[in-house]
């Protein structure tokens, strides 16, 4: 390697660190928690299936695992102009994302909830308990144990895929990456670099997945 | 004590219980046996409200009478049966998330809003009784299915139920731990406990049993003394299936 290339890395590295840190990782954080939330409001109505909101629950499935990740995000930060929404590419890119998670997560959720043999629903009902009460207490604990490494993954998945907010102006890690190679004409170091950078990230994430699969079992084995 | 009278359900189309009247005083050990498929379970679950029985009525006597119409009944009055009521499940059907003592516990808090600590003690006392008192804090997944159905049945007794139903409580169990859990349920029931108990077990039904219950076909066949039904069967259907056992 020479001394050119070597400098150029660790030159662009807190370029790269600093929009990972403050854009990369927030946009993935924001878009899982509320992509989480949608989740499990949508695995409810599905399970529960609850009449009209179950069909409208199950058109936004089908609607955003059926299209393209980026498509999403170019209607909703190019196309939604048109019709006079216009949003800032941050919130458009967590929108989007958030979507096209619960989407997904919703059919982890609901996959886990109903894993849950329905013997646990009869034993609370005859101590007493109702059918939220069990849910809560019962239900959803299991539930989320067996959704913990599939919800995991895909927020693996999801690291990465913020890639492509930069497609809409977010200057996420990628963006400022292809900036800099764009100057520097060393897209070769760069994009490796970036590489880099997210193989770290996720390594860190599938560690500490494995820490908390480990105490999860613990927790059910003492 | 409890009358149950004309219990009719039927599952798509096919009539599973054509009719059923049982009379449970207080301190009777029912024993209902009957060949598999003949309706034990759902005669249970139909009284525990976990099937709506299309027809047939509950009527506690005595101090707080109570009468349910199985078919009809609101969710108050479910819960009002259901309290007087313990149910041990042939599988369990233990909290997985849960200890063993929290497990007994989690009725008696969110069913019923018995204060934690009261309830915990409670817990304990019924733990005890079936000799778990060193496993208290164990998850199911590491208690052996003898113990699981003790808790099980701590769970059932908990509350001061006045019936406690058994549905087979003993059959998913390896031969080794069926007599454990027998006895826990002996003991019970000479402590005076009330219960309908649908087992296949002939000396256990000997010893305890006030009633026999025989039943085929979702019909009751014949009841009587266990000497009556297992030295005397009337029916060659209860005949033959007792030669069989
Ligand atoms: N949920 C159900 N749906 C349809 N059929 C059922 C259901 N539960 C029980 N049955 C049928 O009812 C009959 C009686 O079952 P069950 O009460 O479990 O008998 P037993 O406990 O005496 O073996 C069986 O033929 C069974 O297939
Ligand atoms: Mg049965």
């Amino acid at each position: 390697m020479s001394n050119e290339t070597l400098d150029l890395l660790i030159r662009s590295f807190p370029q790269l660190l600093l929009p990972m840190l403050k854009v990369t990782l927030p946009l993935t954080a924001a878009a899982f928690s509320v992509g989480l939330i949608i989740a499990l409001v949508v695995a409810m109505i599905r399970v529960l299936e609850v009449p009209v909101l179950s069909q409208i629950c199950k058109l936004y499935v089908w609607i955003f695992r059926g299209t393209p990740l980026l498509v999403q995000l170019f209607i909703i930060f190019f196309g939604l102009p048109a019709i006079g929404i216009r949003l800032d590419a941050f919130p458009a890119a967590v929108i989007a994302f958030s979507l096209n998670e619960g989407a997904y997560t919703s059919e982890t959720m609901r996959a886990a909830i109903t894993a849950i043999p329905r013997g646990q629903f009869e034993a609370g009902y005859t101590v007493g308990m109702n059918y939220f009460q069990i849910m809560r207490r019962i239900v959803l604990p299991q539930a989320f144990r067996v959704a913990f490494p599939p919800l995991f993954n895909e927020l693996i998945a999801l690291v990465k895929d913020t890639s492509l907010a930069a497609s809409i102006t977010v200057s996420e890690m990628f963006r400022e990456a292809q900036k800099i190679a764009a100057r520097t004409f060393e897209p070769f170091t760069l994009y490796c670099e970036v590489a880099v950078i997210y193989l770290i990230i996720c390594t860190i994430l599938t560690r500490l997945q494995v820490y908390g699969e480990r105490r999860l079992s613990a927790h059910e084995k003492r | 004590m409890l009358q149950i009278r004309d219990v009719h359900k039927t599952f798509d189309g096919n009539e599973i219980l054509k009719g059923i009247d049982l009379d449970i005083d207080q301190g009777d050990i029912i024993v209902i046996m009957g060949p598999s498929g003949s309706g034990k379970t759902t005669f249970l679950r139909c009284i525990e409200f976990l099937e709506r029985a299309d027809r047939g009525h509950l009527f506690f006597r005595g101090e707080a009478p109570l009468e349910a119409d199985m078919h009809r009944a609101s969710n108050q009055t479910i819960a009002q049966v259901r309290r007087r009521m313990g149910f041990v499940f042939q599988n369990y059907n233990l909290f997985a998330n849960k200890t063993a003592l929290e497990n007994v516990t989690e009725g008696l808090i969110l069913g019923r809003r018995i204060p934690r600590q009261e309830a915990e003690r409670m817990g304990r006392a019924a733990l005890e009784r079936v000799g778990l008192a060193d496993r208290m804090d164990y998850y199911p997944s590491r208690l052996s299915g003898g113990q699981q159905q003790r808790v099980g049945i701590a769970r059932a007794i908990v509350g001061g139920p006045d019936v406690i139903l058994f549905d087979e409580p003993t059959s998913a169990l390896d031969p080794e731990l069926v007599g454990e859990v027998l006895a826990v349920i002996k003991d019970l029931a000479e402590g005076g406990a009330t219960m309908i108990v649908v087992t296949h077990e002939m000396g256990f039904a000997r010893q305890v049993a006030s009633r026999v219950v025989f039943m085929a076909d979702g019909s009751v066949l014949e009841t009587g003394t266990p000497e009556e039904i297992f030295d005397h069967p009337r029916h060659e259907r209860t005949q033959q299936f007792l030669s069989n056992l």
